[in-house]
């Protein structure tokens, strides 16, 4: 099929052209009250090209996989480079391979079993009044990116994921927690799973607001990976060309204070071994103690900055490519999180924040978030609160770390990206009420 | 798209092992973006989706495949997997006749985007750019996109509903940014219909790139906003975006079903401030939320949800139907073939009242106003809620006195719309997507100004 699309692209006088295809296949079952309340089995395939036509790059994609849509795609990828003044470099390198990861299965009814037993004992969980989703998915794809440079890898992978969400219930009140595990399902130990969505929503039951001010903060390692997935697009070349962000002009400058934040693609829930574009990856420090060491770039970004291009050019069929990172992460520090507390003294703790879409401002670096935490008092975690905001600025919080816990995790895949990270202690936080 | 013998022995299968109901999508999308960075395109794509989704319902729970393979044998084999999952059960059906859904068209495209060349397009972006550009020397930066899709779907069920739909989008987005010393502010609108590039000519291009570029330039003065508890007049449009999230997403047969949200089994009684009547309408000319009919094949509606403050309706998918024991809504919407539609909002609106806005100001000692809204989201358990304010201005006094920025809106939103004391008579809709469990669609959310007498504003200023 990709000779075909080469050999088509010649005729169209499309000077480089690149494919990228993926195929999928996934099964995910939801239990609720005792009984499979959906059950869902899907197959994907799609195929996206980028080419370059008088010297402009276009895109275009198709889900109908016969040779018969590939002449409307490549008049697609014409059109759409008759509109670009420059062409987007390919990875001109003659590079083969085929990966495989792969992690056991379990067969359909053992998945079935599985669902209705966590619902189930979830549901009998101490306060625990409904189960919003009690889950099991898994699913494997491949993935396979050529040029006509004489590029072609693939790569095939499969997961297999639990995922629970529960509503407690005390008195008029209500609160949810989620909780996911990531692997071999045979290995899941439920009840650890329902303890963490349980008692990360019960401990919260009771919140009352806190009196406005500004208190030092502990945010849980939950809340530092959801901010590095809004704010890790600073480090976007893509945005440093633009003049959208505030890292423009500042490698090698000590703007960070202690931290240190790096990318690294051969850790986390699965391997990313080359980018969208068919370059490897490798692990790379974007902040080094509180320097800026690196931007991440793609093929295009790297030409035009005449920097070296990072292997972040990440698209899926339908999208261009866009710039992020895969495994991105703070190191872990090495208290535990109630020494932490007890360094911290007086202040809060932020477990949940809601509204990252809206309440952050990439360019600025300014978020205000609605937030829930608890009250740490004389080193203590005490009352739970909820109702407030908390409001910061990215550059400047982050050059403010006083010190991080040992309790490192990823947060749960969602897109491409992944971000790790530990609970970590700031000097201060604006709470509002 | 396939044809009625095809999608007949495709039911069938799906029916062949168990199962009491069964539905076939086919989705056939065609879609257009162009992105513009100053003044030069950046990114031009386009492309073709195509799908198949079976949903099989036994009793109160659903099955659900989809695929992008159209070939009969692999759907027919699909259908009878699933159907084999569902409980055990005799086949019922031996044939299917189907009854072709006619609907009123409402929402025909004038201009097919399809025949429009590309530089016309282009066109487009070029203008809103020069004239945001042009707007302000403050201005550095405007990005703008260029959207149109054509949808076409195919939905038919084994009790005989054979509905047909195209649906055209057309949506421009604009961005402005505007720079000063070191501090940079955006200013944002996205204006969208269900119609074709006919869109381009109603729409006045320079007065919408320079509202974005006055929102960008305005919030450069602003001072950090003041938080606490205080009133806030919320102005219309996309001001709707907190009744949609804090109480649409609550009347939803989704959350109903099961007894969540506030307003499971409160039908006849007040829910909200007497002030509050609000409707979803799929059926308002030509608007982005419209739909001939909804991604199970029912006619759109219009749905009155609250009449001056009691609870009249819900929003129900055929699924949920089955489960409350009530009728569907024409509420059933799915973003792509690879979503089993739930129930969702199409056009959610405020309907005006009487005040006006100047009074709404003029009565307020001490508050904000909140001009432009951004985004937000909501806990549908909890109803608690927050939103971004893009543009927002202190109240002093009763009377505007300084621009802020970083204002959040927080609060719960059954305690919201009862604080709800004024309701203005400028009613104005905006469009947006809307992301929940079957996927992101296109929404209208639209009200008249509003003024709470006490909500949580979130800011980090004194």
């Amino acid at each position: 099929m990709i000779e075909q699309l080469f050999e088509l692209a010649k005729k169209k006088r499309i000077s480089e052209l690149e494919v990228l295809t993926s195929q999928s296949t996934n099964f995910s079952i939801q239990a609720y009250k005792g009984k499979i309340e959906s059950y869902k089995k899907t197959n994907t395939a799609g195929l996206g090209v980028r080419g370059t036509y008088q010297n402009g790059t276009g895109y275009a994609y198709t889900e109908r996989l016969r040779p018969r849509e590939f002449e409307t795609l490549l008049d697609m990828v014409k059109d759409n480079a008759s509109l670009m003044k420059e062409r987007e470099p390919l990875f001109a390198e003659k590079q083969e391979g085929s990966w495989h990861d792969s992690q056991p299965n379990l067969p359909e009814e053992e998945k079935i079993k599985l669902a209705l037993a966590l619902e189930d004992e979830a549901r009998a969980a101490k306060e625990v009044s409904d189960v919003s989703y009690a889950m099991i998915s898994s699913g494997e794809g491949t993935r396979q990116i050529a040029n006509t440079y004489g590029l072609n890898k693939t790569y095939h992978s499969n997961y297999n994921m639990a995922y629970l969400s529960v509503i407690v219930k005390r008195g008029d009140e209500v609160e949810t927690d989620s909780a996911y595990y990531l692997g071999d399902l045979s290995k899941l130990d439920r009840t650890k799973l329902i303890d963490e969505a349980v008692n990360k929503a019960r401990r919260k039951l009771g919140g009352k607001p806190m009196a406005v001010g500004r208190y030092p903060v502990v945010l849980d390692r939950r809340v530092v990976c959801s901010l590095l997935g809004v704010y890790s697009d600073v480090f976007s070349a893509r945005n440093i060309l633009q003049g959208t962000s505030r890292l423009e002009g500042q490698l090698g400058e000590k703007l960070f204070g202690s931290l240190t934040l790096l990318d690294d693609p051969h850790s986390g829930h699965e391997r990313i071994l080359f980018d969208d574009e068919g370059m490897d990856t490798a692990k790379r420090y974007l902040v080094c103690d509180g320097v800026v060491e690196s931007y991440l770039h793609s093929q295009q970004t790297a030409a035009e900055m005449g920097q070296e291009p990072t292997g972040h050019g990440i698209r899926s069929y339908k999208g261009t490519v866009q710039i992020a990172p895969h495994r991105l992460q703070i190191p872990n520090g090495d208290i535990d999180l109630a020494s932490l507390f007890k360094e911290m003294y007086n202040g809060v703790y932020i477990t949940d924040v809601q509204g990252l879409h809206s309440g952050t401002n990439i360019v600025s670096g300014d978020f205000s978030l609605a937030a829930q935490g608890f009250r740490i008092e004389n080193g203590q975690m005490t009352a739970p609160i909820k109702e407030i905001t908390i409001a910061h600025n990215f550059f400047d919080l982050f050059a403010q770390i006083v010190k991080k816990a040992n309790d490192f995790d990823f947060s749960m895949p969602s897109g491409h990206s992944q971000y790790g990270a530990p609970s970590i202690l700031f000097s201060d936080i604006a709470v509002s009420s | 798209m396939l044809n009625p013998a095809t999608v007949e022995r495709v039911l069938l299968a799906a029916l062949s092992h168990g199962g009491d109901f069964a539905e076939v999508f086919v989705e056939n999308k065609i879609e257009q973006n162009i992105s513009m960075v100053k003044g030069e395109v950046e990114k031009a794509r386009s492309g073709q989706d195509f799908g198949i989704g079976i949903r099989i319902f036994h009793e109160n729970d659903y099955l659900y495949t989809y695929t992008s393979n159209e070939d009969e044998e692999h759907l027919i084999e699909i259908a009878r997997l699933l159907s084999q999952a569902a409980k055990k059960g005799e086949q019922k059906n031996k044939t299917i006749t189907f009854r072709k859904q006619f609907v009123v068209p409402r929402h025909l495209a004038q201009i097919d985007p399809r025949v429009v060349s590309i530089q016309q397009k282009r066109d487009v972006l070029a203008e809103v750019n020069h004239h945001a550009m042009a707007y302000h020397t403050a201005i550095t930066q405007v990005r703008a996109r260029y959207f149109d899709e054509t949808q076409k779907v195919l939905i038919a069920n084994s009790e005989g509903t054979w509905a047909e739909d195209v649906r055209v989008r057309t949506r421009l987005f604009v961005e402005a940014i505007a720079t000063e010393d070191n501090q940079k502010q955006r200013g944002y609108i996205a204006p969208g219909a269900q119609k074709g590039f006919e869109f381009y000519s109603e729409l006045d291009l320079r007065e919408l790139a320079e509202s974005a570029a006055d929102t960008a330039v305005r919030m450069l003065e602003a001072k950090p906003c003041p938080g606490g508890k205080m009133p806030v007049v919320i102005d219309n449009g996309f001001g709707g975006v907190i009744f949609h999230e804090a109480c649409g997403h609550g009347m939803e047969a989704t959350a109903v079903a099961k007894g969540k949200g506030p307003y499971a089994g409160k039908i006849g009684q007040k829910v909200v401030s007497d002030k509050i009547s609000a409707v979803d309408d799929g059926t308002v000319r030509n608007e982005w939320g419209s739909l001939h009919v909804d991604d199970e094949g029912t006619p759109a509606k219009r749905n009155v949800l609250l009449d001056r403050g009691v609870l009249k309706g819900y929003l129900i998918d055929k699924l949920n139907a089955r489960r409350m024991n009530m009728e569907p809504t024409g509420s059933a919407r799915r973003q792509s073939y690879r979503f089993a539609p739930t129930s969702r909002m199409t056009n959610t609106y405020i309907l005006p009242g009487s005040d006006k806005l100047e009074d709404m100001i003029a009565r307020t000692e001490y508050g904000l106003y909140a001009k432009t809204m951004g985004g937000g989201s909501v806990n549908t358990t909890t109803g608690d809620f927050n939103f971004a304010v893009l543009e927002g201005y202190m109240i002093e006094n009763g009377k505007l006195s300084y621009p802020v920025k970083g204002a959040t809106l927080i609060g719960n939103g059954r305690q919201t719309m009862y604080d709800v004391d004024m309701v203005g008579d400028n009613f104005l809709p905006g469009q947006g997507m809307c992301g929940s469990v079957s996927g992101s669609i296109p929404v209208n959310v639209g009200q008249p100004a509003l003024r709470v007498s006490q909500l949580t504003v979130g800011g980090s200023g004194q």
